[in-house]
């Protein structure tokens, strides 16, 4: 008999049909009886303080059933730590950034509540404004808070062992500049929120999120209510990567809107808000110096990072911490040095993304190569001796449970045939490595662990409560899979409650690629649970011991001898009539150092696991208009252990298009004094189907001891390490390593052109 | 965001439209396959009181390949020119630009008059509110500025027609018409080169036909253009490029068309350097404008206008010799 039936196997997702049916409803799909409009002015200066704000207008137009101010919201502050308590919903100063919300409507009509923010009076009086790093850190620059002087908001320092004596002894330093701009997350779905509150003051609020309970507890915050009247419900997700992890202002503002109401409210976000408003990924200038011995083997690295966080905190000391984590996991260092600064600019916010740090990821492997070349060390020999090994230490005191980056590399390496084509491609043609990793979870405080509920029907099907959250990378199936195979049942017979917060328990939310390692944990020990009182039962009527069953296709029954069994419907009905409870409980508590801390104590335990990726890419470039042709991309990843290899490789090509073909080549924004140029799909060029080269998929399995079936995360270490692979080939293909990225074909034929002139020789 | 209020009228005939035009002048705006109207609409760059969908005026629809000219409907769809064997095979550049275009989703609906006829293009006007709220007005928002060019005394908004290069490198003619009258102009004629009024069409005048003649003897043409991704986007810079010869097969006509290369296609007589590639390219460089006001810098776009102009000669020539 096969160890599982639904573990390992490719399966179809249960939310496919009603996805591509069109029968899943979004956010921005929901209607509600007597549902108003609302609408969110937005700040037109990058840095202006508020004078006066007068509404009386807007107010008096037939069909605006409410308008919102600061006045309404009473200047509260939001940060996700005690320490970065810096934006307020409604801003009663100062806006800090074009896009800012400064007021609100809900209107019967979206054409009544657009005059209507035509009708608000704002005045502004502007203020000088900074937009980029080296203007907000020059002396007498103009200061977005009182609260962070020389616009310096977080300041991460990691300091490990002795770096200049590591540099002392090194065979070969090199020191290099790497910088790339802010990125867009584009999500499918555009950002939308519905609420309505009852008589009772209890609050139902809709919107894309990473987890319920990391929106309702600010709403809980703001609103001045308790947490069991704000019912974060759950609702289909067209994607995250990491920028709908906080609390947004559209959501305090549409539940303020539906309590002054008394109807219920959505606002829907347009693109450009979407791109502008919601969150950014952080631009950065990453200066690494790096010593490695004879073998190509680091010895000391010192790394001064300075990120443009835009005009508030959000998730700031993790974004100003995860760039340098992510590369001290994936390579060895013993002797290291970072400095991490989040600069503050009137621009939008900065949050966390899924390709996160690439200026840092790319300088590092770059940096690598231009090591490697100058030994006459191979790319890949330099990875396969700096590659982290199971049972080491991170550098910040992670141990490292399990690791298949090795075999990633040379997976990655054979399948793409490195050997024979390193150095031996015709000229324009290149192959570049990248190699990366990520963790599974954080330290999160009080919501760092999970809790789920099986609930049992009398005909033997279950409903699994639990708050972990899809937002489309399939973790909904995942919850399914694992209840079906640990109660030997089908997926048919799982019914899910799932990241509604006045329902489900506690759960980090899908952030920091923890669900499956963390929620799914609870979920497995849930069905575990089910599943002993239910042996309970059928061992004591067939006179055998609790661990002489098994469970599968819907049967209890002695492992030796499968003949004789029971159906689970029959045993659910059995404990129905003795009076024995049969619902499950389980909950999962990651093994981390809870005294770790982002700024304050950046060592300990980080996270329980870390994935391991390698991307290897081919091009081929045209030396007269600087375009890049992908070839071949072959991607790999440690996951630990494949739950669903079919979901893994989607994962895996989402990962390649957004870090590489999209992170690499075409996307990015364009500016005009703090106003996003490119907000829209013509804009913001995110790769087409057409664009995609040949991906292959390698799946790397390592059993982590403490994974659920030895599982860990699926796909962000590739989708990290894609950019790195392009940046790399491209820079093999052209003879010149790229410091600043993307790697857009004017830059490509500059430094073409200035090669053959002679200008710049590496 | 949704459409600004407006009057919907349908025609279904050439004489009714031009009545509605006639009557309502600049109040009124034509949408043919609204690929173009709709998106400024939008973005309440437009808020004409009255559109007129010429999409139900089947005298205008169509493809009509005579003996002496060819004659294109306004109304036809940019996908049956693609796929239009007979334009494939006289008319390449143009069959080519037509599938080139845009994504499918859009060459469906977008036809070859509006494609003609769609607006200049810039970075600092196709814009929503949210973006253009708090600039000051420029040229071709009725201001006095120009936010992509500092100082900047004029508009330089972009062409980024596909079809109306390979148009006029086989020197396509139109046919406009208003209540009681109809006029034939060259293409080249529709075009003012200024990034405002980017089009000498009164408002009561209705595109209705675009002529190509027949070309003599051998011929052959290629579209090339520039754009980051594999379809949808609009071109950073194009070219298209018409080679014919006369019996003895010596090169009579030799023309290359850049697109987004300014306010209108830009036309380079290439005969006098026919044979060599690298002068056709600086031809096509000096005539380009680079501004910094669409995707990729302007100098970029600028040195690839001769790039792209040569390739799409190289790309005629090799057809010509293979008879296509």
């Amino acid at each position: 008999m096969e160890k599982f039936s639904y573990i390992g196997k490719d399966m179809k997702r249960i939310d496919t049909a009603s996805k591509s049916t069109g029968e899943a409803l979004f956010a921005a799909d929901l209607a509600l009886p007597r549902m108003l409009v609302g609408k969110i002015l937005r700040s037109p200066h990058a840095h202006a303080r508020i004078v006066a704000i007068d509404a009386s207008r807007a107010e008096k137009l037939p069909g605006v059933k409410a308008v919102l101010t600061a006045r309404d919201t009473c200047g509260d502050k939001w940060g996700v730590f005690k320490y970065t308590q810096d934006q307020q919903f409604l801003p009663t100063e100062k806006v800090r950034y074009v896009g800012e919300e400064v007021a609100a409507v809900a209107a019967v009509d979206e054409d009544t509540a657009l005059e209507a923010l035509s009708l608000i009076d704002v005045a502004y009086e502007p203020l000088p404004a900074v937009f980029t790093i080296e203007d907000a850190l020059s002396p007498g620059a103009p200061q977005l808070h009182d609260v962070y002087p020389n616009n310096i908001n977080i300041h991460v320092h990691i300091n490990v062992g002795d770096v200049e004596k590591g540099f002392a002894g090194s065979h070969l330093v090199r020191e290099d500049t790497f910088a790339a701009p802010e990125d867009s997350y584009f999500q499918g779905e555009p950002y939308a929120v519905a609420a309505q509150f009852d008589h009772a003051g209890n609050l139902e609020i809709w919107m894309p999120n990473a987890g319920p309970h990391l929106k309702s507890k600010p709403l809980s915050n703001v609103l001045k209510i308790p947490l069991n009247k704000v019912r974060v419900r759950k609702i289909t997700i067209g994607g995250a990567f990491g920028g709908r992890s906080e609390i947004s202002p559209a959501d305090v503002i549409c539940a303020f809107l539906a309590k002054k109401t008394q109807r219920p409210v959505k606002i829907v976000y347009t693109r450009e808000e979407n791109t502008v408003c919601t969150r950014q990924a952080h631009s950065m200038i990453a200066r690494i110096k790096t010593g490695v011995d004879r073998e190509g083997r680091v010895v000391a690295r010192d790394i001064t990072c300075h990120m443009d966080g835009g005009a508030y905190s959000s998730t700031g000391p993790i974004a100003t911490s995860v760039p340098f984590l992510c590369m001290e996991q994936a390579y060895r260092m013993e002797n290291v040095r970072y400095n991490g600064y989040r600069v503050l600019t009137n621009k939008p916010i900065r949050g966390m993304f899924r390709t996160h740090g690439r200026a840092f990821a790319c300088g590092v492997d770059i940096q690598l190569d231009r090591l490697g070349e100058a030994l006459g060390i191979d790319p890949l020999t330099m990875r396969l001796r700096n590659a982290r090994q199971t049972g080491d230490t991170t550098p910040t005191k992670s141990y490292v449970a399990s690791c298949g980056l090795t075999e990633t590399i040379e997976k990655t390496a054979k399948r793409s045939r490195w050997a024979e084509k390193f150095g031996k491609l015709p000229p324009y043609h290149g192959i570049g490595i990248g190699c990366n990793s990520v963790q599974t979870g954080f330290p999160m405080g009080i919501r760092g662990g999970s809790q789920a509920f099986i609930k049992l029907n009398e005909d033997g099907g279950v409903t699994v409560i639990t708050g972990i959250v899809d937002n489309g990378q399939g973790n909904d199936h995942m919850i399914v899979q694992i209840a079906a195979e640990e109660l030997g049942l089908t997926p048919d017979d799982i019914q899910l409650i799932t990241a509604d917060t006045e329902v489900t328990p506690s759960d980090p939310g899908s952030y920091s690629m923890c669900e499956t390692f963390i929620g799914g944990n609870a979920v497995r020990l849930a069905a575990q649970d089910v599943k002993k009182k239910l042996f309970r039962i059928v061992a004591e009527e067939f006179g055998v011991g609790e661990e002489d069953l098994s469970a599968k296709n819907r049967k209890i029954f002695v492992t030796k001898n499968p003949e004789q069994s029971i159906s689970i419907t029959k045993a659910v009905r059995m404990a129905l009539t003795r009076n024995e409870s049969i619902s499950g409980e389980g909950s999962y508590w990651p093994n981390v150092d809870w005294k770790r801390e982002w700024v304050k104590n950046p060592y300990g335990q980080l996270s329980e696991t870390f994935s391991f990726g390698t991307v290897i890419c081919e091009v081929k470039v045209d030396p007269e208009t600087g375009q890049v042709e992908v070839l071949e991309v072959t991607a790999s990843q440690d996951v630990g252990y494949a739950l669903n290899p079919k979901v893994i490789e989607g994962q895996f090509e989402g990962g390649v298009a957004m870090g590489g073909q999209g992170g690499m080549l075409t996307e990015y924004l364009q500016w005009h004094e703090g106003r996003v140029l490119t907000p829209t799909q013509l804009g913001y060029l995110v790769p087409l189907a057409i664009d995609m080269p040949k991906i292959n998929d390698i799946i790397v399995e390592t059993i982590d001891p403490k994974g659920p079936y030895g599982a860990k995360e699926a796909g962000m270490s590739v989708a990290m390490s894609a950019a790195q692979a392009y940046c790399g080939a491209i820079s093999n293909a052209v003879g010149i390593y790229f410091h600043e990225y993307p790697i857009t074909p004017d830059k490509i034929l500059k430094a073409i052109e200035e090669k053959k002139k002679g200008d710049r020789k590496e | 965001m949704r459409l600004p209020p407006f009057q919907f009228l349908e025609p279904t005939n050439v004489e009714e439209a031009l009545s509605m035009m006639n009557a309502r002048k600049e109040t009124l705006k034509i949408m043919a396959g609204g690929t173009d109207l709709l998106n400024r609409m939008r973005f309440r760059l437009i808020e004409p009181a009255f559109v007129m969908n010429i999409g139900k005026l089947r005298d205008v629809d169509g493809i009509d390949i005579g003996e002496n000219e060819t004659v294109i409907g306004t109304n036809t769809k940019l996908k049956d020119i693609a796929r239009s064997p007979l334009i494939n095979n006289k008319f390449r550049a143009i069959a080519e630009a037509a599938f080139e275009a845009a994504s499918p989703a859009v060459t469906n609906m977008a036809t070859i008059g509006g494609n003609i006829l769609q607006d200049t293009r810039c970075l600092y006007y196709n814009q929503s509110g949210m973006v253009l709220n708090g600039l000051e007005r420029c040229h071709k928002r009725g201001g006095t500025i120009c936010l992509a060019v500092k100082g900047g005394k004029r508009c330089f908004s972009v062409c980024q027609s596909d079809m109306a290069p390979a148009l006029i490198a086989f020197d396509a003619k139109c046919v406009l018409q208003k209540k009681g009258s109809t006029r034939t102009v060259a293409l080249t004629e529709l075009f003012t080169g200024n990034g405002v009024t980017p089009f000498a069409i009164g408002a009561d005048e209705l595109l209705t036909k675009i002529i190509i003649p027949q070309p003599k003897n051998g011929v052959g043409s290629a579209y090339r253009k520039l754009r980051l991704r594999g379809s949808v986007d609009y071109p950073l810079a194009s070219a298209a490029a018409f080679v014919s010869v006369t019996k003895d097969g010596e090169v009579n006509a030799c023309r290359v068309v850049l697109g987004s290369a300014g306010a209108s296609p830009r036309v380079i007589d290439g005969r006098s350097c026919e044979t060599h590639l690298e002068s056709i390219a600086q031809k096509a460089y000096d005539s380009a404008e680079g501004i910094d006001n669409l995707q990729m810098p302007g100098a970029y776009r600028r040195k690839m206008a001769g790039v792209l102009a040569k390739r799409a000669i190289k790309a005629a020539m090799d057809r010509l010799k293979e008879g296509m």
